[in-house]
């Protein structure tokens, strides 16, 4: 699903963000990415949502090497990736509803379908009043409520989160891992990126680790220091 | 109302464009009209030129009048045998005098000149006649008969016709230009004031047609609606041109039907021109972008 091959991180003539990343995630596993702020999580999401190239190295998605993509075919493997951006990028003239149905309406699904699927969406995130609302009109947790429901309407074969939880209390923190789950049990490949240490300790996933432009896959974290 | 993803209705180019196409179609309208009117005027110029010719037959000297008029009259029955001849008339003192007035003042008949006889021929249309064997034969039969078939009239309406064709032609090349201009303008000042939104729905999955589409639409029904306000602006210019100048009305200064077909089609032409630049606009500027 990600092969990532001595895979090197820069940007410009900068410092190296990552050295020789290479790691493979199978289909339908459940990752988390960790590492302190600033360590390069969201770059390597960057990478694996096709918004930056690597200096070097090899990077296949979907058993394509991205590098040798046209144009074209990006747009296309990038409807088969949904995308919790850390700062949500929602479209302020749009409401909450358009905002969620856009990955449908991309695809070129029948608008009955669209706005069904929406509105039920929503309505699971707790948002089921708000279908109308401007994202600058609601909070932080129900804005990053509204950009996980946008990435994950199309059922994405690829889930990549960026912080998904970071503005939510814990409760709806909860709701929304396991709607993550509930689409990796569907087979979608879920990576997750996080420097919330509670949410990492309460479920189960392999991670992936990233310190000193460094990163290591740990296939079993707790069973190294569960002693 | 379309629904667009991109916020281009909040733009200053909502107004903008359509005021632009509108003043363009606006221009493209008069223009073309008024070829179009001048064209039909000269064509009926032409026809009433090309369906007559005048017989001159100059006075002998010394003739009679008894003989004059029996050569008049072989002449006039001469001209009456040509097939596709409708009519021939001779013009009489009065009349002669009135064509000759602009040139020779009021009172031509007190100067006592001797003005040649003249005989108005009105021809079917759409027949053929050998001018030159007429003359030919008329000479014969009045020595220094001569025919004015008004060629160098035809010829000089020809040309009219055919310059002021080519340079509405011309013009409406460059008000197309200007046209497209403008919306290659409004169209990458759009891309660059939606960058952060263009940039997620690319994020999104969205491919440049997708993004194209939003842009051409709107190109589309803004050039159509300033293109529909030109040509109604337009066409009512030209009718009150008309009613300003009626004797130019008169005499065939108008529109056909068909004509009138061709400038309603204005507007969408004015709205197709406008959605195929901003679809190549934009799709050529995302080409250029990862």
């Amino acid at each position: 699903m990600v092969v990532f091959d001595k895979v090197l991180l820069r940007y410009g003539a900068g410092p190296d963000i990552l050295h020789e990343a290479s790691f493979t995630l199978a289909p339908g596993s459940f990752h988390f990415l960790v590492g302190p702020s600033g360590a390069g999580k969201s770059s390597l999401l960057r990478v694996m949502y096709l918004a930056l190239r690597p200096a070097s190295g090899l990077v296949s998605l979907f058993g394509r090497d991205v590098g040798q993509l046209a144009r074209r075919d990006i747009a296309e493997m990038r409807r088969r990736i949904g995308v919790v951006f850390q700062d949500f990028r929602l479209l302020d003239h749009l409401s909450a509803l358009d905002n969620v149905a856009l990955p449908l309406r991309i695809a070129g699904l029948r608008e009955a379908e669209v706005q069904q699927n929406a509105r039920e969406l929503l309505a699971w995130v707790g948002l089921g009043d708000q279908l109308e609302a401007r994202p600058a009109t609601l909070s932080g947790g129900q804005q990053q409520r509204i950009a996980i429901a946008r990435a994950v309407i199309a059922r994405p074969r690829l889930l990549l989160a960026d912080e998904p939880t970071g503005n939510v209390d814990d409760r709806i923190g909860l709701r929304l891992m396991r709607l993550f789950e509930e689409l990796n049990k569907l087979g979608t490949t879920v990576v997750i990126a996080t420097h919330n240490d509670s949410l990492v300790a309460g479920f189960r996933h392999p991670q992936l680790r990233i310190a000193d432009n460094h990163l290591r896959l740990v296939a079993d974290p707790f069973a190294v220091t569960g002693g | 109302m379309l629904r667009s993803d991109l916020p281009l209705d909040r733009d200053a180019a909502r107004v903008f464009l359509p005021a632009i196409i509108g003043f363009m179609v606006f221009l493209a309208a008069l223009a073309l009209a008024g070829s179009m009117g001048l064209d039909n005027l000269l064509a009926r110029w032409r026809s009433q030129i090309e369906t007559a010719f005048t017989v001159e037959l100059p006075r002998l000297d010394g003739e009679s009048a008894g003989a004059a008029t029996a050569r008049r009259s072989t002449v006039m029955s001469a001209i009456a045998a040509v097939p596709g001849v409708e009519s021939a008339v001779e013009l009489s003192d009065q009349e002669k005098a009135r064509l000759l007035a602009p040139w020779l003042g009021g009172d031509v008949q007190a100067l006592d000149l001797p003005l040649p006889d003249l005989i108005g021929v009105a021809t079917k249309p759409g027949t053929a006649i050998d001018i030159s064997a007429l003359a030919a034969k008329l000479a014969a039969l009045s020595p220094g008969a001569s025919i004015d078939d008004h060629g160098r009239w035809r010829g000089a309406i020809a040309g009219v016709s055919r310059t002021v064709r080519r340079a509405v032609l011309g013009l409406l090349l460059l008000i197309g230009v200007a046209a497209a201009l403008t919306v290659v303008f409004v169209s990458r000042a759009g891309l660059a004031a939606h960058r952060r939104v263009i940039e997620i729905l690319h994020l999104i999955g969205a491919h440049d047609g997708y993004i194209a589409g939003q842009f051409q639409r709107h190109a589309f029904t803004r050039g159509l609606l300033g293109g529909a306000l030109g040509a109604i602006a337009g066409t009512l210019v030209f009718e009150a041109g008309r009613r300003l100048l009626p004797e130019l009305a008169a005499a065939g200064f108008e529109l056909d039907p068909l004509q009138w077909a061709g400038l309603a089609l204005l507007p969408l032409a004015a709205a197709l021109l406008a959605m195929v630049t901003a679809r190549y606009t934009v799709l050529t500027a995302l080409a250029k972008v990862m």
